[in-house]
């Protein structure tokens, strides 16, 4: 069926929501018209997924109009569900993406719908949602990809704290512009660089072997450098921090700590030595999210939190967790609230603050940046400037090109398994970079 | 920033307590409505009984909520109890000291602990399969070592006053007017829920069972927490066992509420030599009701499941 297109069909006015200690939406308007598609963007925390939670049904609101093709809609409508289609960040992406087109929803809410996908896929995406719009779709798409907007957005709402701030013509504003008002200000340093004096070696991995995904791996970290590792997906950067780290078995390779060898079975072993990482996939690997913030700062720092019998020590804990937490700026009414509670980015915070408690010698940080808003990305930047400042080594990897020639000082590039060369932070472009990342082996035909 | 709440809001925004609450509210409704029904619910002396029997199930409760906790389930407690039971009194009907026979139970019941540790956390069974097998275990343990023997006689073999103290310590006795079962399972209460909160062990039981993946990228040893819990579990249906064996050692004059049919299984031929029978031969002759009522058997303990 062919809709009149530009014709309203999601209207909210006023809505407002509060969850305990902490207001989501106040006084919220929205609207969305049939055939388009709107991004809805706003830093972590700025109320995007709570909103289209009341409008898919899952929350009930506080307060506040919510008319669906002229249809008010009462709180808690079961019906909702059938006429809101909502995509959810999750590892099976296209299979969600399919299951919410098999529905048939007139209305489509995608929240982060491209995290998880390659770039065939998110091209695939890209023409699925024209081809929707054409049918007369009316699309909520929330991204922190400012740049994939431009292939298919057409108007932008902006959230703020919790509010509406505006909304406009995607062609009517640059994405600078954009960026300053879900910050409310403008970010002078997308990239802040600091200029540290390269000092002694610090950390070092020798002939190290684990799978396929690993092969034949040795590089070196030192004292007052950020060292990027660039490379397509699946290029086994997250395999060789992961078997670095002693989550997955080696099967050759030594690993050094300033100048002495390091014997890593497990995570323990890492963290004892002073080896820390910080995990790509949140969800899964970093948080306990059904625990509080509290307990998951205080978790890998239970050896010297606790006294000889194992007893917690409380005072320092919390101590520990409020310093996590001011250090990081982790929006949180307290940290008692589970983690899943909070926001992407502040999750994130939470992965990066439990490992800023220690003392560590080389901290890892896998893809730190995915899914947060500009804001927090800058923070996690700062925090990585002040590591290297400190001397600690600092592994960063990151498929965002521009990220990692902003913060590395020097990148090394991976492909399949192997490293493939490293480039100066200096001399580096995307292009270079490119070429490195797709060096395959030369496979020999028989 | 509101961190300042009256005390009364902080209790009841605990975690988990509106389900304590219903389930508290739950209790006194039964017991008052029972009450009606019958007024001698009320009286002391049942309430006493109450503590007494439901110490057993507090026990059991401990250590099951450290496996439900790691995200696991343990299926033998039942049958460790039953096995604790067993090796306690056959040790102590041949003569060995009752803190000697408690020590070897309690090593036994932990090997057993270990083994659901090490099957789980180690070799990755499923929780459900493994317990269930070492369920098995423990039940034919149980039965070998008893060797189809009555394990009635515990006076006869340690002496009377020896099991009057383990009886006393385990089931009969009481101090400041409450049944000693009840002190035990609460103050095991007080050891294990503080050994949960305030401890690294408890922190570790909580991570593993909300994200074992995360937990072990934070440095925690799966297989330790997790043995650590069913060693938690298997101890608590060691004592459990321990208790149903107090019940049956022979237990000296007894007020008189606590001669009645099941309530007192010993009652009425304390002074009775059984010592170790073979079944069909040399069959001391006494009373058969009574014979029923003293005899901790197979088919007892399968009542008593947990």
């Amino acid at each position: 069926m062919i809709r009149k297109m530009n014709e309203t069909i999601v209207s909210m006015k006023g809505i407002c929501k509060s969850f305990p200690g902490v207001k989501a939406l106040d006084h919220v308007d929205f609207a969305l018209r049939s055939g388009e598609v709107m991004a809805l963007l706003g830093e972590n925390g700025a109320g995007k997924s709570t909103l289209m939670k009341v409008l898919s049904g899952v929350y009930q609101r506080d307060a506040g109009e919510l008319e669906i093709f002229g249809k008010r809609y009462g709180d808690l409508n079961p019906k909702l569900a059938q006429e809101v289609g909502e995509l959810p960040v999750s590892k099976q992406q296209m299979v969600e993406i399919a299951k919410a087109l098999s529905t048939h929803a007139k209305v489509l809410i995608m929240d982060e719908p491209t995290s998880a996908l390659t770039a065939r896929e998110i091209d695939d995406l890209f023409r699925i949602i024209r081809e929707l719009k054409s049918k007369g779709c009316g699309i909520v798409y929330i991204s922190h990809r400012l740049e994939e907007l431009q292939h298919i957005v057409d108007r932008v709402a902006i959230m703020r704290d919790g509010q509406y701030i505006t909304s406009f013509d995607f062609q009517d504003a640059s994405l600078d512009e954009i960026i300053a008002y879900m910050v409310g200000r403008e970010i002078k340093e997308k990239f802040p660089r600091v200029a540290c004096k390269k000092g002694r070696k610090v950390f070092e991995v020798k002939g190290l072997n684990a799978g396929r995904m690993v092969r034949d791996t040795d590089f070196s970290l030192y004292e007052g450098e950020i060292v990027g590792f660039a490379g397509l997906m699946g290029a086994g950067r997250t395999e060789t921090t992961r078997a670095i780290f002693g989550v997955d078995p080696k099967d050759s390779g030594q690993i050094f700590l300033d100048g002495r060898e390091v014997a890593i079975k497990n995570p323990r072993d890492a963290i004892q030595a002073g080896i820390v990482l910080a995990p790509e996939d949140r969800k899964k690997d970093g948080l306990c999210t059904k625990l509080s913030i509290r307990h998951n700062i205080a978790l890998p720092n239970l050896d010297f939190l606790c006294d000889r019998f194992g007893v917690i020590k409380w005072g320092m804990e919390a101590e520990a967790c409020a310093k996590a937490v001011q250090d990081l700026k982790i929006k949180t009414p307290s940290v008692e609230i589970n983690a899943a509670n909070l926001s992407g980015g502040n999750q994130q915070k939470v992965v990066v603050g439990k490992w800023l408690a220690r003392n560590s010698r080389a901290v890892i940080f896998d893809e730190p940046t995915r899914g947060i808003d500009v804001a927090a990305k800058v923070e996690i930047y700062h925090l990585m400037n002040e590591l290297k400042k400190q001397g600690i080594a600092v592994m960063f990897v990151s498929s965002e090109m521009p990220e990692v020639m902003g913060i590395a000082d020097r990148i090394i590039v991976m492909c399949d398994g192997r490293i493939t060369g490293e480039l100066m932070a200096e001399d580096a472009t995307q292009e270079k970079i490119l070429s490195l990342a797709t060096q395959f082996e030369k496979k020999i035909a028989i | 920033m509101n961190t300042k709440q009256n005390p009364l809001k902080r209790i009841l925004n605990t975690r988990g307590m509106g389900g304590a609450l219903t389930a508290f509210a739950g209790l006194i409704v039964i017991y008052i409505a029972f009450g009606i029904i019958n007024p001698t619910v009320f009286s002391g002396q049942n309430i006493m009984n109450l503590l007494r029997s439901m110490s057993k199930y507090l026990l059991i409760g401990i250590g099951q909520s450290y496996i439900l906790i790691t995200g696991n389930i343990d299926l033998s407690i039942g049958s460790v109890a039953d096995m604790s039971a067993m090796i306690s009194a056959t040790l102590m009907t041949m003569g060995v000291h009752p803190i000697a026979a408690i020590l070897a139970t309690l090593a036994c019941c932990l090997v057993i602990g270990v083994l659901n540790g090490l099957l789980v956390g180690k070799w990755k069974l499923p929780p459900f399969i493994a317990t269930l097998g070492t369920m098995f275990v423990a039940r034919g343990v149980a039965y070998i070592v008893n060797g189809n023997r009555n394990t009635d006689a515990i006076a006869s073999g340690i002496g009377k006053e020896a099991a009057d103290a383990f009886g006393n310590f385990f089931y009969y006795g009481s101090t400041f007017g409450i049944y000693n079962t009840f002190w035990i399972a609460m103050a095991l209460f007080v050891v294990f829920f503080f050994l949960l909160s305030g401890t690294r062990t408890g922190r570790h039981i909580y991570a593993i069972g909300s994200n074992v993946d995360a937990a072990k990228l934070s440095g925690v040893s799966v297989l330790a927490t997790t043995t650590k819990a069913y060693l938690v579990s298997a101890f608590c249906s060691c004592v459990v066992g321990l208790i149903l064996c107090g019940r049956v050692a022979d237990p000296g004059e007894r007020p008189e509420h606590d001669r009645r049919p099941g309530g007192h299984p010993a009652a009425g031929h304390r002074h009775h030599r059984g010592g170790r029978r073979v079944p069909g031969r040399g069959r001391p002759q006494r009373h058969p009701e009574k014979a029923r009522q003293g005899r901790l058997s197979q088919r007892k303990l399968d009542t008593v499941r947990c």
